[in-house]
């Protein structure tokens, strides 16, 4: 590419260890503040959800928060909050993380709450009714109640695959999770909440060794639990089109929606789509943006790989490359389908050794700054996770920096072609504003 | 009882969390990155803190403005600054500056507007000269204001009917009455009526370099990139020499807004929602009002968005009535206000809304406990810690420490404060700007839930669409 010293500058450090019982232990120092974040990363999502088990994953995480044998009902929180700490959790298709961000010297308190929860979680009817409610007004605030979020969580998805475990809705169909039970939510938690199922990942300000001896003193006597065979959710590649039309109560534009079936992230084909999704959608100066955005057809254009679940690391299995693009008064999603077809056709052509090493550079700039906005500690988790190998967070950008003119050509030729996507027409269902709205003359 | 409870729990796991807890001041005490200023001698400051972990740097030039727009010119202040800010971006030497990647903001608060780039730390001269040209420089000619207005008009679309935005228009406008404050969130309708004399009269009154910090936070050589710096922004005062500078009414002559004296409900039709937004406030503490800090830290205490907060606690853990409760104080130069934010399924719409008010009237009656008031030190002290882990959240607290201190060298002093703060302060604060009685509260929701409000309150209706 001509890009000069693409390795991550100054490295990461990074230090791996796998315990006895099988728990993965990432330690990473940085010592600029007395802070450290601490992540617990399951190999449990929605994806890998059983059939009539849908929001389960969701539904014990915040049941991870309801207390234990050793811990009451929301002390876990108040133990972090009280030392001035943040916490949370999040549930995705692949993994369900625990993160918090502490000064130094709690670690200790720390690691006993998150072993005390892996091992200890104590269940209750009342407790599992309260949050089932709780979970199910955040699946609404997050989908029913603002216009093309559920469109991207859950309609495309729905569409775009065939697998019930990459299709199926999580978020908002609370069906399964209106009939879960103490005892299924408890089974649930047995089953996927193990040391040998996790990633326990350190940044911050740590001495490594000292560090990995106190993980072992809370952690190593946890129990190995026998784990299911990994689900399949393999996809059939798809032949065509699919295209789709779509009423938003919420909308008062019209939208298109696309999700291009991606390859696996192990694929070599992954990195120039990474890069070329970057150089398409991201920034004032992307090439769709300038076409529809600048030129008048789009209000908003958003998208990427995995958008909006996450990063193009963030998932182990099928996923998209999606596109929002919302249309400007007056613009219907049919007309707006066809700029943004002929958009993406001129940008593919356009293709050249500056549009790579521009949006090489671009990436760069947002993966460095994503580290410092606590990307580090997922990453580093998902990569040991995913793959056991954490310290491969220095390698990532000298992969993209190997990206060729060539391989960014043939993985657009392959993947981002019509035959390849999913495509939602999004007909506004409420009233747009009246005409006085417009701007008027100067 | 529970954090008697709570000891003996964490006891059984040979654990102590007192041993653990540090004091506001000790969490505090952090070691800086070594922070330069200048004041140039036209007025300007420039702050520059070096930190190198990662090859990036993080750039805020902050202005002090205006405390909202005048009357007849709501959304003068962000039109101009969206101008500014997309000619920066569009910048002028594209081909040359393509392969520097930049990313670049603008954000308009109460009472200043601030412009955020990041780069590669190689391309920081770049991102420094196109902030120079764009603040110093712009095109504010007629073609230009018909450009950026027609986008101003269309990014407030999308956003318009958002149960949150139509609340918190309306709050503003119920809370403030006829000071500028009111005009935070404009319309539509009133950027289409600004003209091209408006925005020329505002940025030579407000884009002057005695109200300008630059801030630079980075992978950067500090002395090199302040030389650098001087060298872009001494000739500012030369930059408009055709126009006098003059301040539009408000600045000066601010109305104070009225405080509620009884609790008054309003409501918004939107017959598609299917959860009830409840948005209530009232008027508060300035920044530097002495009442300010208490105030912060019992907010911290009633919500804030801590999950452990007594919002949280009633309203989601007890009652399952909502995912995120939280609150707001905001820190204004003028009168701010105190904000309860929470999104609940429709059939809960009422007593969610008592709950929150019961809660208000626990603080007020009782105050807050000394074990209360350590935690929530802890929280704003190590807050200012957390903030600090990024570029652009230590650039943010070196700007506002220079735009309202004017002080860039004790980024410990809030802390040092808040630790200072008793119980009694706060209780004082909570009885005059955290009342039940003070509060105006508006619901987004469909008839149902007008329907459960009634049964309880007066209830006055506004027209969301027509403001």
């Amino acid at each position: 590419m001509g890009e000069s010293s693409p390795a991550l500058k100054p490295a990461i450090p990074v230090r791996y260890a796998v315990l006895p019982n099988g728990l993965k232990v990432v330690l990473s120092e940085e010592r600029s503040l007395p802070l450290i974040q601490v992540g617990v990363y399951y190999g449990i999502g929605d994806r890998l959800e059983s059939e009539g088990s849908a929001g389960f994953a969701h539904l014990c995480e915040h049941m991870m928060f309801q207390g234990s044998e050793r811990i009451s009902r929301g002390e876990h929180t108040r133990s972090i909050e009280a030392v001035g700490g943040v916490l949370n959790a999040s549930t995705r298709d692949d993994f369900t993380s625990y993160y918090q961000t502490v000064p130094a010297a709690a670690l200790d308190t720390v690691l006993s709450l998150e072993a005390e929860r892996m091992q200890n979680l104590r269940l209750t009817v009342a407790n599992l009714a309260n949050q089932r409610e709780v979970v199910k007004e955040e699946g609404i605030g997050l989908v029913k109640n603002r216009p093309y979020v559920g469109l991207l969580y859950v309609y495309l998805r729905r569409k775009a695959f065939d697998n019930y475990h990459n299709g199926h809705d999580s978020v908002s169909d609370f069906s399964d999770i209106d009939v879960a039970t103490v005892d299924s939510i408890e089974r649930f938690y047995r089953t996927y909440y193990a040391p040998n199922n996790a990633v326990l990942t350190l940044v911050g300000d740590i001495d490594t060794d000292a560090t990995l001896a106190m993980v072992h003193r809370h952690f190593g006597s946890i129990p190995t639990r026998r784990l299911l065979p990994r689900i399949n959710a393999g996809e059939e590649p798809q032949k065509s089109e699919r295209r789709f039309l779509y009423s938003d109560p919420l909308a008062e534009n019209a939208a298109v929606v696309i999700g291009y079936r991606m390859p696996s992230r192990r694929s070599g084909a992954y990195w120039p789509l990474i890069l070329l999704a970057e150089a398409l959608l991201v920034g004032e100066e992307s090439a769709l943006r300038t076409a529809l955005v600048n030129g008048g057809a789009a209000l908003q254009l958003k998208g990427g790989i995995n958008f909006p679940n996450g990063t193009a690391f963030d998932t182990n299995g099928a996923t998209l490359l999606t596109i929002l693009a919302v249309a400007a008064a007056d613009i219907d999603s049919e007309h707006l389908a066809q700029k943004l077809d002929v958009a993406m056709a001129a940008a593919l052509q356009r293709l050249d050794e500056q549009t790579l090493i521009a949006a090489f550079r671009r990436f760069k700039l947002r993966f460095y700054r994503s580290l410092e906005e606590g990307y580090r500690l997922q990453l580093l988790s998902l990569l040991a996770l995913f793959d056991d190998e954490p310290d491969q967070i220095n390698q990532l950008l000298t992969q993209l920096a190997a990206v060729s003119l060539e391989s960014l050509r043939a993985a657009a030729k392959r993947y981002l072609v019509p035959a390849n996507r999913t495509l939602v027409l999004v007909s506004p269902g409420r009233p747009r504003a009246a005409r006085s709205e417009q701007a008027g003359r100067p | 009882m529970r954090r008697r409870e709570h000891l003996r729990a964490l006891s059984g796991l040979g654990l102590f969390v007192g041993a653990t807890t540090p004091d506001p001041a000790s969490a505090a005490e952090r070691a800086l990155p070594q922070v330069t200023s200048r004041v140039l001698a036209n007025g300007m400051r420039i702050v520059v803190a070096e930190r190198r972990d990662l090859p990036i740097a993080a750039v805020l030039l902050g202005l002090r403005s205006l405390p909202g727009d005048d009357q007849g010119r709501a959304g003068l202040i962000q039109l101009t600054a969206e101008m500014v800010a997309s000619q920066i971006e569009q910048r002028p030497a594209r081909a040359t500056t393509r392969l520097q990647p930049l990313e670049l903001t603008s954000q308009v608060g109460a009472d200043h507007v601030e412009f955020a780039g990041a780069c590669l730390s190689e391309d920081i001269e770049t991102l420094v000269q196109l902030l120079a040209q764009g603040v110093m420089r712009p095109d504010l000619s007629p073609q230009s204001l018909l450009k950026a207005r027609t986008r101003a008009v269309q990014n407030l679309q999308p956003g318009r009917l958002q149960p949150q935005q139509v609340a918190r228009r309306a709050l503003l406008r119920l809370v403030y009455g006829s000071h500028p404050y009111a005009r935070l969130l404009p319309s539509g309708l009133e950027v289409a009526a600004l003209q091209p004399a408006d925005v020329q009269a505002h940025h030579a009154g407000c884009y002057r370099p005695e109200r300008a910090t630059l801030v630079v936070v980075g992978d950067v050589r500090g002395t090199q990139i302040l030389e650098r710096i001087q060298a872009l922004f001494d000739c500012w005062p030369c930059a408009a020499p055709g126009l006098q500078p003059h301040l539009p009414p408000s600045e000066t002559a601010a109305a104070v807004p009225p405080t509620s004296s009884s609790t008054k409900i309003y409501w918004i039709e939107q017959s598609t929602a299917v959860q009830a937004t409840i948005l209530a406030g009232q008027v508060a503490a300035a920044r530097s009002h002495s009442a300010y800090l208490p105030l912060a830290l019992a907010n911290t205490i009633f919500g804030g968005t801590s999950l452990s907060s007594r919002l949280m606690a009633s309203l989601r853990e007890k009652w399952g009535y909502t995912y995120t409760p939280s609150s707001t104080c905001t820190a204004f130069t003028g009168p701010g206000t105190f904000e309860v934010l929470v999104e609940t399924r429709n059939a809960v719409c009422r007593p969610a809304l008592e709950q929150l008010f019961y809660e208000l009237e626990r603080m007020g009656k009782a105050g807050v406990t000394e074990e209360e008031l350590r935690l929530a030190k802890n929280r704003f002290c190590v807050g200012r810690l957390l903030q600090a882990q990024t570029r652009f959240g230590l650039a943010r607290q070196l700007l506002e420490d220079s735009l309202y201190t004017a002080k860039t060298d004790d980024c410990n002093a809030p802390c040092r404060l808040a630790a200072a703060v008793s119980a009694a302060e706060i209780l004082q604060a909570v009885r005059q700007y955290m009342t039940s009685s003070g509060t105006v509260a508006v619901v987004v929701g469909n008839t149902d839930v007008l329907a459960q409000l009634r049964a309880v309150w007066s209830v006055n209706r506004i027209d969301g669409t027509r403001q």
